[in-house]
C-alpha cells in the first residue's frame, strides 16, 4: 500500500514535528507529495553554522528554492552575513527570530566584531522584519548607535533581546543607552546586553545624532526611520491602541528580566532610573560583572534601588560575608552560624503597604562557619527575589539543600554551590539519588550560571574488570545511563544556561587562563581573577578525579542537553568524563555559542590526563587528541605546541604507576 | 452509564462513558445530545480499528486530561513513548495508519501523538530510499529532479 495518499497532509505535518532537520532533508526527497508538504517545514528555520553549509546555501539551486520558500522562513540562525543579502531580496519575508552568532568556528582569530558592511546588512534585515519576536546578536558593531537605534525604532514586536557577548563589548554613550532602553519595544519581556557605557569624544557626536532623531520625532518631521516606525504601527493589527496611549501606561509593562552586564562607570543613574520607572513587572534584574568589585549598583546605588522599589514594590538587598582572615568585610570576622541565619531572616520582610524586602544577592563563598541554621535561612529566603547565590565551599551545605534550591528558587540567575576540598566534602555534592528521589523539576528556568558538583553515578565503565560478566556489565551500564539521563533532563530544562561548571575549573587559575578566556581577560580589566581567592590555596586538595560524575557521552544521554543553545562555557576539570570525537561534533552542532571547554584534557601538572584504562578508551582519547589537532576549534583552548606536547606524552596513558597514583 | 458505539461495519461496542469520553468528538456529541442511550455511529472507523482504539482508551481511562500545549519549540518536544503505548503500537503499518486516522477523526490527542511519534521513529535516521522501502512508497521523481532537490537542501544537512 502507499503511505502518502492514506495520510492527509496535516498528519504528515504532525509527524514531521518529531523529526530532526536531517530527517526532513531526507523525507522531502521521498516523492512529490512529501516534497510539497514538508518543504515549507524544512525552510521554517534556516541554520547556517558551518562554512560548508554557507556555501551550500549560496549555491544556485538553494537560492532558487529559497525564493520559492522565503515566506515560510521564520527563524534565521547564522554565523555569516553574506546569506543575509539573499534574505533582503525576498519580497515576502516574515522572520520571527534572528540569531547572529560569533564567527568562531575553527577560525584562529576570534573576532567578536562585525564590519561596516555586515552591520549594514543586519540593519537592513531588521528593517524588513517588523514581526521579529526574538533577536540575539553575539557580535558587536564598531559604532553601536545605528544598530541600537534600528532595534529601538523598527521592531515594535520584539520580546526577547540579547545583545553582544563578553568577548567584545561595544562602547555606548550614556545618552544612547538611555534613549535605546526607553525607546525599545513596549512588548519586551527579556532584555540582556553586554555593553560598556561611557562617554568619549567619538560618542559625543553620536549622542547628538540620537538627540536629533528624537527632536525629529517630537516634531513629527520626516525622519525616515521614525516614519517607518509610525507607518508600521498604524498599519499593524490588533494592539495599535496600546502604542498610542504609551504615555499613560508603563513603557515596558511586560519586562520580566533585565540583565545588564559590563560596565556603567557611574552612569547607572542617568541611564537606568527613568527606564526602570516604566518596568512595573520586573522580577529579575542582574548585572553580573559588577560583583567583581564587590559593589553592585542594583543593591548599592540608592537612586537605582529607589527606582526599582517605586516601580515594583521590591527592595533588593545584598549580603556579602568574606571568610575570616580576608580583607575587612562588611561583617565582623567573629560571627556565628546563628548570627548569619538571623541576619538573613531579618533582611526579608513584607511590609504593610504591600512592599517587600528581599535578598537579591547572597555571597557567602568559602565560609567554614556557615552551618545548618544559615542554610535553613537561605532555603526560606531563596523562593522570592534571590538572583545571585554563592555558597561554594560553605560547610553546612548538603546535596539535598542544593536540590531544594534548584527546585524552589525561581528567580535565580547564578548559583555557585560547588564543594571545595577533598573527599570529606562528598556529602556536600549534589547526589544523583537526591535529584531522582525528590522527583521535582528544577524550576530556576532563568539560571545563567550553574556551578555544582553532581555525583553519585555508578560508573561501571570505570570499574570494569576482566572477570566481569558481559551481561552484568551491560545491565549495570544501562542502569547507570538511565539515571544519568534523568539528570540530563533536569539540566536540559535550564535553557538559559551560559556557563555550566560540573568540574573543579574555578579552583585552578592555570587552567583558567587559556584560549578564549585569556582573550576575554586581556580585553577587559584585570579584576577578572577575583574568581579564585587566596584562601583556596591553603586548603588541601586531592589529586584525583571525580569518578562518580556524568559520563558526558552521547550514549549516556548527552544529546538531551541539546536545549542548552546559549551555553558558552562548560567546565569538566578533573572529571572522569569520556568525551570523544562524536561528542565534540555534537557539541559544535548543538551548542553554537560554545567557546570554552575547561579541563578537556585535565591539564594539571599532577594529573595530566583523566585515567583511561581499556584499549577502547585509549583509542577514543587518541582520536580526540587528533581531532582537536586537526580542527583545533578555539574553545579547545589548545595551541599547536600544546597539541604536539600531548601527542608526545600520550604514552602516559598506559603508565601503570601513574594510574595507581591517581586513583581515588 | 455505558455508551454504545457503532463501527462502520455495523458492529456495536459497549463502553463506559468515561472511556468513550477520551474521544473529544464523542464527548462533545454526548454533551450535545444530553442523556440518551441511542447508539453513536462512527462511519469512519472499522470494527478492527475501533477495538484497538477502545483498548487504548481503556488503558488510559484515568489519565489526567492533557493541557493542550501547542509548542512549536523543538526543544520541548520529546520522542519518548511509554512502554505500554510502544507495545500497543506494535501493529502492521496499515493498522498503524488506520489508528492514526481514527485518532485524528475521534480527536484523541494523546493517541494521535503516540501514533505520529511511532511513524517518526520509523523514519528517523533512514535514507530516502530506506524510508520508501519501509512504507512501500513509489518514487515519482526523475533522477534529475531528485538530484536537484538534494542540492537545494544541502544547506540543512548535517556535516
Amino acid at each position: 500500500m502507499n503511505f502518502a495518499p492514506t495520510l492527509p497532509p496535516e498528519i504528515m505535518c504532525l509527524i514531521t514535528h518529531h523529526l530532526s532537520p536531517q530527517d526532513l532533508v531526507h523525507i522531502v526527497r521521498i516523492n512529490k507529495s512529501w516534497y510539497s508538504t514538508c518543504s515549507p517545514l524544512l525552510w521554517k528555520s534556516v541554520r547556517l553554522l558551518h562554512p560548508s553549509r554557507r556555501l551550500c546555501f549560496l549555491s544556485e539551486p538553494a537560492q532558487r528554492a529559497f525564493r520559492r520558500h522565503s515566506r515560510h522562513v521564520r527563524s534565521l540562525q547564522t554565523r555569516f552575513f553574506r546569506p543575509i543579502r539573499i534574505f533582503l531580496e525576498a519580497p515576502d519575508l516574515c522572520l520571527e527570530t534572528i540569531d547572529i552568532l560569533n564567527n568562531n568556528l575553527h577560525s584562529d582569530v576570534i573576532d567578536p566584531c562585525m564590519g561596516a558592511d555586515s552591520e549594514a546588512l543586519l540593519i537592513a534585515l531588521l528593517k524588513k522584519s517588523p514581526h521579529l519576536r526574538t533577536l540575539r546578536i553575539k557580535r558587536s558593531p564598531k559604532v553601536s548607535l545605528p544598530l541600537l537605534k534600528t532595534i529601538a525604532t523598527v521592531l515594535p514586536r520584539l520580546r526577547f533581546l540579547s545583545l553582544f557577548c563578553p568577548q567584545g563589548m561595544p562602547w555606548v554613550s550614556p545618552a544612547t543607552m538611555k534613549a535605546f532602553l526607553e525607546a525599545c519595544s513596549p512588548e519586551m519581556e527579556q532584555l540582556s546586553a553586554w555593553v560598556i557605557v561611557e562617554e568619549d569624544n567619538e560618542e559625543q557626536i553620536e549622542s547628538t545624532m540620537w538627540e536629533l532623531r528624537d527632536e525629529d520625532k517630537d516634531k513629527d518631521a520626516c525622519n525616515n526611520e521614525s516614519m517607518y516606525h509610525q507607518c508600521f504601527i498604524s498599519n499593524g493589527s490588533d494592539s495599535d491602541s496600546d502604542y498610542c496611549s504609551q504615555d499613560l501606561q508603563p513603557s515596558h509593562p511586560n519586562l520580566r528580566m533585565l540583565c545588564l552586564s559590563g560596565y556603567f562607570f557611574e552612569h547607572e543613574e542617568d541611564v537606568l532610573v527613568p527606564f526602570l520607572g516604566g518596568c512595573k513587572n520586573l522580577q529579575l534584574i542582574e548585572s553580573p560583572d559588577e560583583y567583581r568589585d564587590n559593589k553592585c549598583w542594583i543593591t548599592d546605588n540608592y537612586q537605582i534601588r529607589a527606582a526599582i522599589e517605586e516601580a515594583t514594590g521590591l527592595t533588593l538587598r545584598k549580603l556579602t560575608i568574606v571568610p575570616s582572615g580576608e580583607q575587612a568585610g562588611q561583617i565582623e570576622s567573629e560571627i556565628t552560624d546563628e548570627d548569619v541565619a538571623q541576619l538573613i531572616l531579618a533582611g526579608q520582610s513584607q511590609r504593610s503597604d504591600g512592599r517587600k524586602e528581599v535578598w537579591h544577592t547572597l555571597h557567602l563563598e568559602g565560609n567554614p562557619l556557615l552551618g545548618p541554621l544559615t542554610v535553613d535561612a537561605i532555603l526560606q529566603t531563596c523562593t522570592s527575589g534571590l538572583v545571585w547565590l554563592n555558597i561554594s565551599g560553605c560547610q553546612g551545605v548538603r546535596g539535598h539543600h542544593i536540590q531544594t534550591i534548584l527546585t524552589t528558587a525561581v528567580h535565580l540567575r547564578n548559583l555557585d554551590a560547588a564543594c571545595r576540598g577533598d573527599s570529606e566534602a562528598t556529602d556536600s555534592r549534589l547526589n544523583a539519588s537526591q535529584i531522582l528521589q525528590s522527583n521535582t523539576p528544577w524550576i530556576c528556568w532563568s539560571l545563567r550560571r550553574l556551578n555544582v558538583h553532581i555525583s553519585g553515578f555508578a560508573r561501571p565503565d570505570l570499574l570494569r574488570t576482566a572477570e566481569m560478566d558481559v551481561v552484568d556489565y551491560r545491565n549495570a551500564l544501562e542502569q547507570s545511563r538511565e539515571v544519568q539521563k534523568q539528570v540530563y533532563r533536569q539540566i536540559a530544562s535550564l535553557t538559559y544556561l551560559e556557563e555550566l561548571s560540573l568540574g573543579d575549573g574555578a579552583l585552578f587559575p592555570e587552567d583558567f587562563a587559556d584560549g578564549d578566556e585569556l582573550l576575554a581577560a586581556s580585553g577587559r580589566s584585570e579584576t577578572k581573577d577575583v574568581i579564585w581567592e587566596p584562601y583556596m590555596y591553603g586548603l588541601k586538595y586531592g589529586h584525583g578525579h571525580q569518578t562518580t560524575c556524568l559520563e558526558l557521552t552521547l550514549d549516556s544521554g548527552l544529546g538531551i542537553l541539546g536545549t542548552l543553545t546559549e551555553l558558552r562555557v562548560i567546565d569538566i576539570t578533573r572529571m572522569k568524563h569520556r568525551l570523544g570525537v562524536d561528542e565534540m561534533e555534537w557539541m559544535e552542532d548543538n551548542w553554537p555559542n560554545l567557546r570554552t571547554i575547561k579541563g578537556l584534557f585535565a591539564r594539571l601538572p599532577r594529573c595530566p590526563y583523566a585515567v583511561m584504562s581499556t584499549e577502547d578508551d585509549r583509542r577514543r582519547r587518541e582520536d580526540l587528541v587528533d581531532w582537536v589537532a586537526m580542527s583545533r576549534p578555539p574553545w579547545s583552548g589548545m595551541d599547536e605546541d600544546e597539541i604536539e606536547q600531548y601527542r608526545e606524552k600520550r604514552s602516559f596513558h598506559v603508565c601503570e604507576g601513574y594510574e595507581s597514583d591517581t586513583s581515588i | 452509564m455505558p455508551v454504545i458505539l457503532v463501527s462502520s461495519d455495523n458492529q456495536d461496542f459497549k463502553v463506559d462513558k468515561e472511556v468513550a469520553e477520551r474521544s473529544i468528538l464523542i464527548k462533545n456529541m454526548l454533551e450535545d445530545v444530553g442523556e440518551s442511550d441511542s447508539p453513536i455511529p462512527l462511519p469512519n472507523v472499522t470494527a478492527a480499528v475501533l477495538t484497538k482504539v477502545i483498548e487504548y482508551c481503556e488503558h488510559h481511562r484515568n489519565d489526567p486530561v492533557q493541557v493542550p500545549e501547542e509548542t512549536d519549540d523543538p526543544r520541548k518536544r520529546s520522542n519518548d513513548i511509554e512502554e505500554w503505548d510502544m507495545k500497543f503500537m506494535q501493529v502492521d503499518q496499515e493498522m498503524l495508519f488506520e489508528i492514526i486516522l481514527a485518532a485524528n477523526y475521534l480527536d484523541i490527542k494523546p493517541l494521535l501523538d503516540v501514533g505520529c511519534k511511532t511513524v517518526a521513529n520509523i523514519i528517523k535516521g533512514k535514507t530516502p530510499e530506506e524510508i520508501r522501502k519501509a512504507f512501500n512508497i513509489v518514487n515519482d521523481f526523475t533522477p534529475e529532479e531528485e538530484a536537484q532537490i538534494k542540492k537545494e537542501n544541502e544547506w540543512a544537512e548535517d556535516r
